[in-house]
């Protein structure tokens, strides 16, 4: 039947990964051609595992460029903000037996996609289950990043293009079966659909920045929801 | 802003990041008790990723026509309950096939 293991793990990680794949190829190759130096997106792959910092930085933190480092630091943490309640959301789910230092090696992973991928998992979690998915996903996103930064005339970006449906694919597979399961979920995933959409027909001087505007979609429709339909206890 | 600047930049908000990824992690290892903050933090992740698809997957392969045909092969899928690695490479063949 379904086990946990680090094989089913990586297996169902390998959209996220390829989806990393193309979306940290590009994130990087705009961060070098925007003047970054070829370490910059490199090293924030490796350390920061986050798509929206990374595309606002590589826009941004430009040697030579105007502007100080500690507004960008304080933008990249407002949107990072989510993983306190992606972490929160996974730390309902994780077995109670699994110890502080292997909860610091899975908090690694923490990212949309990938607490996504493990909370809605219909088996019991496991450690080697999670470490599947951060492998999967980490090494795709590196690779993306590395060979972006390095070589971004290694690939036209028209090849790639098709690969960036792959990310989006994912998140339907992911939200469906849990709207069709709920009704207060199915209301959760509208309301925020509706409302990030709508944020885009604002004028552009009143538009949230992109990652900005899906936080607040969910954390409103979540908070709708929520409040509207509360949960049985201990059934998340 | 220099490289080293950079540098630092990309060195705190590594630490931001992990601090934020790792405390409820290892600090609430409790369950929650409010059914209503239960049910928030259960929905929002889903929320958020619905938030992510609407609208920019409608341009994510750069044009309407192949985002719009992959989309659509992943709606199908998964409401038919494929699998997720089978859902996102049909919906990836879909956009080759149309652009």
């Amino acid at each position: 039947m379904q086990d946990a293991t680090f094989r089913r793990g990586c297996a169902d990680a390998l959209p996220i990964g390829a989806g990393y794949f193309g979306v940290g190829f590009a994130v990087a190759a705009a961060a070098v051609a925007n003047g970054h130096p070829v370490w910059s997106p490199v090293l924030q792959s490796l350390t920061h595992l986050s798509g929206t910092d990374q595309g606002a930085l590589a826009q941004r933190a430009i040697p030579g460029a105007p502007g100080g480092m500690w507004q960008l630091v304080l933008l990249c943490l407002a949107l990072n903000l989510r993983y306190l309640l992606l972490s929160l959301a996974l730390a309902q789910k994780l077995p109670p037996q699994i110890g502080i230092v292997r909860r610091l090696a899975v908090a690694m992973g923490v990212t949309d996609e990938n607490v996504a991928l493990a909370v809605s998992r219909p088996f019991p979690l496991s450690f080697p289950y999670l470490v599947g998915i951060l492998a999967t996903s980490y090494f795709g996103w590196n690779a993306g990043n590395a060979i972006g930064a390095v070589g971004t005339s290694l690939l036209p970006p028209s090849a790639l293009a098709p690969l960036g449906i792959a990310l989006y694919a994912m998140f339907v597979a992911i939200v469906v079966p849990e709207a069709k399961k709920s009704r207060p979920m199915l209301l959760a995933v509208l309301v925020a659909a509706c409302l990030n959409a709508a944020a885009r027909l604002l004028p552009s001087a009143m538009r949230p920045a992109s990652a900005l505007s899906m936080l607040l979609a969910g954390v409103a429709a979540a908070g709708v929801s929520a409040w509207c339909f509360p949960e049985r206890k201990g059934a998340p | 802003m220099t490289e080293a600047d950079l540098f630092a930049v990309v060195v705190l908000v590594a630490a931001a990041n992990f601090a934020m990824r790792s405390a409820p992690l290892v600090l609430l290892r409790k369950p929650l008790e409010s059914p209503r903050l239960v049910a928030f933090v259960g929905r929002l992740p889903y929320a958020i990723l619905a938030a992510m698809v609407v609208p920019d997957a409608f341009s994510a392969t750069g044009s309407a026509a192949p985002s719009c045909a992959g989309l659509a092969v992943a709606l199908a899928l998964s409401l038919c309950g494929k699998s997720l690695p089978l859902v996102a490479a049909a919906a990836t063949l879909a956009a080759f096939a149309v652009s």
